[in-house]
This record gives structure tokens, sequence and C-alpha cells, in this order.
């Protein structure tokens, strides 16, 4: 039989039971920013995020972060800022804002193809990041719709709403398309890849969409599967 | 052993009394000390990882916005983990869900140092938390897990530390039945 000290050494053992480090990383980022040492603490969460825009846009090196292309000195400083705009965006919008990321990372491509060779392939490899980020956060909005059906919630305005960004990824995967022939041979593969992600993503996305809602009467609104003429099962009737 | 905790008692308040005075790098260093307290006390209620990941943020944002509401008087540890509570609960409501006896049959350990046993040993033990009352799983936790002082816990339970000692009493024997 286990007395109180094996009890309370093994309750111990609870201590491992910690948040993920990137995730505690990323809210003290959130809470305290980067690199920002004694900023004055304001009252709402809105003001340290626009005091945050405002040092990024007014001070010289925000600036020039801004404008900076992957593998300059400032890329790290733009992406940093990235994050933390998507951190601080509510679910629905991280999806919107992981978007508009591929778009800039697309368009850092297209600057890096024209100016330097050589940075292409980190550009490249931000772009992967970003189509990614959008995988992830399309699984989150699955697991929304799975949880919200489970307790028989209406999902249809979740869905209409993911179903809007097929175009949005056809259109970047046209964009990249442009881009492809003017990549050196072993770039284009790299970049194919990326093109068939974002195929799989819009596939995953119009399953999610056009799945049917479990707890949904099949009879409401759902229209009714038509048997196969060809079909040599015999029927009930 | 008490002293080194008093000390760090009063290295918090000082961090405090300066995050109020606008210091955000103390303000970086107080969630250090506390967010995984914080995030396990709600993940205990929660069961869910990411569900206590996104309170525990939450928590801390509260805390942001309002550390000058704070008054130096009273315990900032009751004040946060009221607003964790709190914030539990409005999850509850808002979200209209239900502690599901399934979803957390088995917790993951980011420690994959722990040995097979060990965690194994955890899993069982932590089926066994679960059969406790709210308040001896949370004295529980408090004392044996976060190594809180029972007149810590009496701050932030609102309890007597003579009558959070005889709860954990009650919860170590009934954890030790069930463990048999």
């Amino acid at each position: 039989m286990e007395n109180f000290n094996d009890i309370e050494k093994k309750l111990s053992l609870f201590k491992s039971l910690k948040p993920n480090p990137s995730w505690q990383a990323q809210t003290r980022q959130l809470l305290v920013g980067e690199k920002q040492s004694d900023l004055v603490l304001f009252s709402w969460r809105k003001a340290v995020l626009t005091f945050a825009v405002v040092i990024f846009l007014t001070v010289g090196s925000g600036v020039l972060a801004a404008e900076s292309l992957p593998g300059e000195p400032f890329y790290p400083i733009k992406r940093a800022f990235e994050r933390a705009r998507l951190f601080l965006t509510n679910k629905e919008g991280q999806f919107v804002i992981s978007q508009q990321l591929v778009d800039a990372r697309i368009s850092e491509l297209k600057q890096i193809v024209v100016e330097n060779d050589q940075a292409t392939n980190k550009a490249l490899v931000e772009v992967e990041s970003s189509v990614a980020e959008i995988k992830v956060q399309v699984e989150a909005q699955q697991r929304k719709i799975e949880v919200l059906q489970r307790e028989g919630k209406d999902v249809t305005e979740i869905k209409e709403s993911l179903a809007n960004f097929v175009p949005a990824i056809e259109a970047k995967q046209e964009q990249l398309k442009t881009i492809e022939p003017t990549l050196p041979a072993e770039r284009q593969e790299q970049l194919a890849s990326v093109i068939v992600n974002l195929e799989a993503i819009k596939l995953d996305i119009r399953k999610i969409t056009l799945e049917a809602d479990p707890d949904k009467d099949p009879q409401d609104g759902e229209i009714p599967q038509v048997p196969d003429p060809n079909s040599t099962t015999p029927s009930p009737n | 052993m008490l002293f080194f905790k008093r000390e760090a008692d009063a290295s918090l308040e000082q961090l405090i009394e300066q995050a109020k005075n606008g210091n955000i790098n103390s303000f970086g260093k107080v969630y250090d000390s506390l967010v995984e307290k914080v995030y396990r006390f709600i993940f205990f209620k929660v069961e869910s990882r990411e569900t206590a990941e996104d309170l525990t943020q939450g928590v801390f944002l509260k805390a942001l916005e309002n550390i000058e509401k704070y008054r130096k008087n009273t315990s900032f540890l009751a004040w946060i983990y009221t607003i964790a509570r709190n914030s539990v609960i409005d999850h509850y409501r808002t979200k209209k869900q239900k502690v599901s006896l399934e979803v957390a049959s088995k917790i993951e350990f980011i420690d994959k140092e722990l040995d097979l046993e060990s965690k194994e040993s955890t899993q069982t033990l932590y089926q066994a938390l679960r059969a406790l009352s709210h308040e001896e799983r949370e004295v529980v936790e408090l004392h044996s897990v976060d190594d809180y002082s029972f007149e810590e816990i009496a701050q932030v339970m609102g309890k007597a530390p003579g009558a959070l000692r005889i709860l954990k009493y009650r919860a170590l024997t009934k954890l030790r039945k069930l463990l048999k």
C-alpha cells in the first residue's frame, strides 16, 4: 500500500505538465515585446499592439525591416513582427492573415528572382513555411467545425467563409506558376511542390466544406444520393 | 527552504511593484515565474492543452491590462488565480461546454525525460485525482505540485490554512485508497 510520501513523490511528477515552450515564448513576446526594454505599460491589449506598430513603422530599423527580403539583416525583425501580428489576431482572423503572409512571401520571391538569384532559396523556404501555416489554420478550422458539429451547432457560416478562400488560393497558385519559368531548374521543382501543397489545401477545404453534417437530417436540404442505374444490387422493392 | 521562499515572494512583490510603475520587463519576469503554475491550474480544470493555453494567455493579458488596479496590500497570487478561475468559469459559460470524462483520459507530458514507469504511474494518479472533489483536487495541486504554502493557498482558495491542511489530509487518504 502506498504511503503519503509515495503519493507526494508521484504528485511532484505533475510538474512536468507544462505548456508548449514555443507557445510560452510567443505569449511572452506578445505581453512584453521582443527586445523592448523599459517600455511604459499600457492598460489594454490593443494599446500594446498599437504602440508596437508605431515603433515598428517610425523607427528607422522598422522601416528597413518592413522593406527587407529573406537573407537580409533586418528580415528576422520583419518576420517577428508578422508573427506577433498573427498571434494578436483572433482564431478566425489568423487564417486571413496567414493568407496575406503567403502573398507577402510570394511578392518577396518575385522581387528576389529579379534582384538577387542567391537569395531565391531562402525566399522559397519562406513561401513554403507560410503555406504550411495556412495548412495549420485549415486544420484548426476543421477541428473547430467538428467540435461545433458534435455540439449540434450550425457550421454553415464557417464552411462558407472557408470555401471563399479557395479562389484566393487558386490566385496564389497562378502567381507562383508565373514565377516558375524564371527560376533555375532545381528551384522550379521546389516551387512546384509548393503549388502542389496549395492544391492539397484547396482539396482539404473542399472536402471540409462539402462534408455532410453528421447530425443533420439527410432530408433537410441534402441532395439525396442518386442510385447508380447500372448497379447490380437488387432494389429493396 | 522557508527563507528562500520568503525571499522569492519578496522578489515577486518587487517585480509586481516595478511592473505597476511601468516596467514591462518586470512583468515579463512575473509571467516567467507564474506561467507554468497558472497553466497547470487551468489545465486541471479544462483538461485540454489547447484550451488551457488560450485561457492562460488571456489571464496574463488581463493581468497586464489591469495591473494598475491591483492593490499592493492584497495578495497578487489571489488576484491572478481569481482571474484564472473566472476565465475557466467564463469558458464553460460561454462555450456551454461540459467537463468531459473522456477528453483527457490520458494526458501528454511535455517532459520527454520521464521514464515509462513514471508516465504510467502519473496517468493512474491523474485518474485518481479526478475522483476527488474540486476543492480537494485544488489543494493537492497547489500544495504538492506547485509547492505553494498553505498560507499562500489560503489566499487563493479563501479558506483558513488549518482547514486546508485537513482538506489535503482527506484528499491524500482518498488517493491512497484509490491507488490500492
